[in-house]
């Protein structure tokens, strides 16, 4: 009983500004949460796709002489085409291989997408001797 | 003193402030830590691109290397065949004056076609003493690729052997592919290093 009489504590008043106070300043604390996610979706996007690529491109540098079944020449274009297509796991992929003209060199493109956006690209070459 | 810190009037808008403070202190410092590791990510994107780009500048004095090595093929080639109409009999003549030939046509020209002042940067390290030694020229290949932020610099020994003309003399009458694979085989990329 004695304690129900006791009136030490806030007024509604307090409360009352303070809520707002606090609401109209969590308002640009949030976005700044939010911001610092979306970047480190970005950046894990970013070191996922690369790394898929790299797996790509060491695949065919690893090999002894272009592979026509994996990597289909496209008479079109003249380049050597594979396409992974995007599932949950890994992103979609675009590779391009164009021979030189002695057919010693091999120029390599890998472009990373993901929802048909380029989100990276990988460069180099390989010789088949 | 001791009535102004006794008071509770006003304790709400300190612990307001105090909860803003540690919200803001908080939400600065994970925007920091993810904007930096956002940037190791894309330095690294770009020290993997630029590894394959500087790698591609050794592949590329190669091809340039064999280009020498068939012109230089052909060139002893016509010029035994201009000096067997003159001496015939001369046999033995024919495996020096085509080794000769081959020789002084690779170090001549070698130097003009791998040295490369685009990006990647290719340049030969031994570039006074291209000479033959059992056989062998080696050269020393660093390739130096440039882009935005980080540079790469990938090394290999390039060695260049000489054919017997005797031995090429039944792959002359075969087709071009049997030739590609004859001289192919004279050229070699060994010791292959990151430098930087």
């Amino acid at each position: 009983m004695k304690n129900l009489l006791n009136k030490n504590g806030m007024t509604i008043v307090e409360i009352i500004i303070s809520l707002a106070v606090l609401g109209i300043v969590i308002c640009p604390l949030m976005s700044m949460f939010i911001t610092s996610e979306m970047i480190n979706i970005e950046s894990n996007k970013e070191y996922r796709s690369i790394q898929q690529a790299q797996n790509y491109m060491e695949e065919i540098r690893a090999l002894d002489r272009l592979d026509i079944e994996t990597y289909p020449f496209n008479s079109e274009s003249g380049l050597y085409e594979r396409t992974i297509f995007e599932t949950n796991d890994v992103y979609g992929a675009d590779i391009k291989i164009k021979p030189d003209v002695n057919n010693i060199l091999y120029y390599i493109v890998i472009t990373i997408k993901c929802n048909e956006e380029i989100i990276n690209e990988l460069e180099g070459t390989v010789l088949f001797k | 003193m001791k009535i102004l810190i006794n008071k509770k009037d006003g304790s709400t808008l300190i612990l307001l402030v105090i909860t803003i403070a540690v919200l803001t202190v908080l939400g600065a410092s994970l925007l920091s830590v993810t904007m930096i590791n956002l940037k190791i990510k894309k330095s690294n994107t770009e020290m993997r691109q630029s590894f394959y780009m500087s790698d591609s500048g050794l592949n590329t004095a190669y091809v340039d290397a064999y280009g020498v090595v068939l012109e230089s093929y052909n060139d002893s080639i016509e010029k035994v065949r201009d000096y067997l109409e003159i001496y015939p009999l001369e046999q033995t003549q024919v495996e020096n004056i085509f080794e000769d030939n081959y020789k002084t046509y690779i170090t001549l020209n070698i130097k003009s076609r791998i040295n490369k002042n685009f990006n990647p940067v290719v340049t030969i390290q031994n570039e006074g003493s291209l000479y033959f030694i059992e056989d062998k020229l080696t050269i020393e290949i660093v390739s130096n690729y440039k882009s935005e932020n980080t540079e790469k610099m990938t090394a290999c020994n390039l060695i260049i052997e000489i054919p017997i003309y005797n031995d090429i003399y039944e792959v002359l009458s075969g087709t071009i592919q049997a030739r590609d694979i004859v001289l192919s085989k004279l050229l070699s990329l060994k010791n292959w290093d990151i430098i930087r």
